[in-house]
């Protein structure tokens, strides 16, 4: 009897091991930081219980596994949560890890993942903790962390609801706790804190070697001052510098100028203060490679009570003073209020602006829409050219934004 | 002109430079050398999938061809994406089977970016299913032993709770 033979039709059974691996590569970069709708799994979780071939690849493949979020919950089977936890990092060469606890669900078991995730940090590449007080001061009593692979520390302290004007005493280390120390991190470059200002300064200054880091971001609830001088006496790496902080009279701190605070590298600084703050952070350190600048202001009503002396306007012109450099973009938000004598002035403004001819960029947020303006106006009449219509002062700025709207 | 031979034995000529999105038929050509009018054999292509080969060649002639250790480095700075241009989306828009089928070519006759095009639109057919509607679209047999269903319920239990 003949047989006619039909070709074999061609299916997902067909395509070669390499290229379903590929596809799952593909799979997992579009579900980047999203699980599966429906069931909570990871693409990658997916894609391994789908049947036992596609199960062996993709547990053999690493770079399905670079990415972990952990929202540490309360009743959970914390044998379990340990032993996939493990299986995981076991499949993985490097991992992106975000950690957030649900601070209305708290239970027990924050510790237990701390510290099985902590057993894995020659993994970490991107590790991103944000927790509750308590927490963060877990992560902080680990022990040694070696981390070669880590190129950025995020420590953020959540759900707090002490506000950032208040300043109490550092919390105190128990005597005898052991204290997280990040050793082996070569490829460190970034760090991010956003703790409370009373957070004991001891364990973040002996955290990790922080000469190496270009990148330092210090957010709200903002830091302690000591820290401040603390990354400009250490971090002399830096190229980008992001600070929040306010309510130093409260300390009784002060910055004073000195050729330790000297950041040879940085470029961009940008600070969200209020003017006391401001006005000793500029005043004392020197940048003479900055380009560009981000001042702006937090409400402070303390300062009418308590003026700060310099003024901003000096504090901005001394900086400039103890060492030179060629701004390129200035941004200043909320300190232009001209029927205030705290802020800076307008005259300040336009012989600061004088001093930096090489300005391409410049925005400025007014928080009175008079006050914007104002300064449209003073800027036309003092600096444009009538000739070419720019501003002859600034003769390569090509990018001009100023308002009256700013808040905070 | 190039002439491609395929599997049923159906001759195509085409423009050197449209041939040439292939590494396979390239390397062929700067093997065999220029003035040569044999056609060359593609034994795993059958006639179909080349026209669809070639219309997809056509389309992006002239386009850079990536280069050999594209895969990688993009890899490294994360710079790869899922999204599909709009041409190669309507291109691709075929059946399942004619879409290994490409996939397949695509692999043999080395043509990454085509490769890339068939890999997306799989994962993207993937992309948010669980693993039962997964198997249900791709006909694929439930294989797990009861080891490994015990170890799934686990690391679903724990997906519930993260």
């Amino acid at each position: 009897m003949n047989t006619i033979s039909t070709p074999k039709r061609i299916c997902i059974d067909d395509v070669p091991n390499e290229i379903l691996a590929d596809i799952f590569r593909w799979v997992s970069i579009s579900s980047a930081n999203s699980l599966s709708t429906q069931n909570g799994l990871y693409a990658s979780e997916v894609l391994s219980q789908v049947c036992s071939l596609w199960r062996k690849l993709a547990h053999g493949s690493p770079k399905l596994w670079t990415e972990l979020i952990l929202k540490v919950n309360v009743d959970t089977n914390s044998l379990n949560r340990r032993e996939s936890l493990t299986h995981w990092f076991s499949r993985s060469r490097a991992v992106d890890i975000v950690l957030t606890l649900d601070p209305f669900r708290v239970g027990m078991q924050l510790q237990s993942v701390i510290s099985t995730v902590c057993d894995h940090s020659n993994l970490w590449r991107r590790f991103r903790l944000s927790l509750p007080w308590a927490g963060i001061m877990s992560f902080f009593l680990i022990g040694t962390l070696c981390t070669p692979q880590l190129e950025e520390l995020v420590v953020e302290c959540v759900h707090s609801n002490s506000p950032a004007g208040l300043y109490p005493r550092h919390l105190a280390v128990k005597e005898g706790s052991e204290r997280t120390v990040i050793t082996d991190c070569g490829r460190l470059r970034k760090v991010c804190v956003a703790l409370l200002p009373s957070f004991p300064l001891e364990l973040l200054c002996n955290l990790l070697p922080w000469s190496g880091l270009t990148e330092v971001i210090i957010q709200k609830p903002g830091a302690h001052p000591t820290l401040i001088h603390h990354v400009f006496m250490h971090c002399k790496s830096l190229v980008r510098l992001k600070i929040w902080t306010a309510y130093w009279r409260l300390l009784d701190i002060s910055m004073e100028p000195s050729d330790e605070l000297r950041l040879e590298h940085l470029e961009s600084f940008e600070v969200e203060a209020d003017l006391r703050a401001l006005v000793h952070i500029l005043r004392s350190v020197q940048l003479p490679a900055l380009k560009s600048l981000t001042l702006s202001g937090i409400a402070n009503h303390d300062e009418e009570l308590y003026p700060v002396q310099p003024s901003l306007a000096v504090a901005l012109m001394e900086l400039g003073d103890h060492a030179h450099f060629d701004l390129v973009e200035l941004k200043i938000c909320g300190l232009l209020d001209f029927c205030k004598t705290s802020g800076l002035q307008l005259e300040d403004l336009l012989r600061f602006l004088a001093s930096h001819r090489g300005l391409t960029s410049l925005a400025l947020k007014c928080r009175r829409r008079e006050d914007a303006h104002g300064l449209l106006n003073s800027l036309s009449t003092g600096f444009l050219d009538e000739g070419n219509g720019r501003l002859a002062m600034l003769p390569k700025l090509t990018t001009i934004d100023v308002d009256g709207d700013w808040k905070e | 002109m190039i002439v491609l031979k395929t599997s049923d034995n159906e001759t195509f000529t085409v423009e050197r430079d449209v041939a040439e999105r292939s590494v396979l038929i390239k390397n062929m050509l700067d093997d065999i050398g220029e003035n040569s009018e044999q056609a060359i054999p593609l034994p795993n292509v059958n006639s179909s999938v080349l026209k669809k080969v070639l219309e997809y060649c056509e389309h992006h002639r002239g386009e850079p061809l990536p280069a050999a250790d594209a895969d990688t480095s993009q890899d490294d700075t994360r710079k790869r994406t899922t999204d599909i241009s709009e041409w190669d989306q309507k291109f691709i828009t075929v059946d399942q089977e004619m879409l290994f089928e490409i996939i397949l070519a695509a692999n043999y006759l080395d043509i990454k970016s085509l490769l890339d095009v068939g890999c997306k639109t799989v994962a993207n057919m993937i992309k948010g299913k669980t693993p039962e509607e997964i198997r249900k679209l791709f006909n694929i047999v439930n294989d797990f032993t009861p080891e490994e269903e015990a170890q799934i319920k686990k690391e679903n239990e724990w997906a519930e709770d993260r």
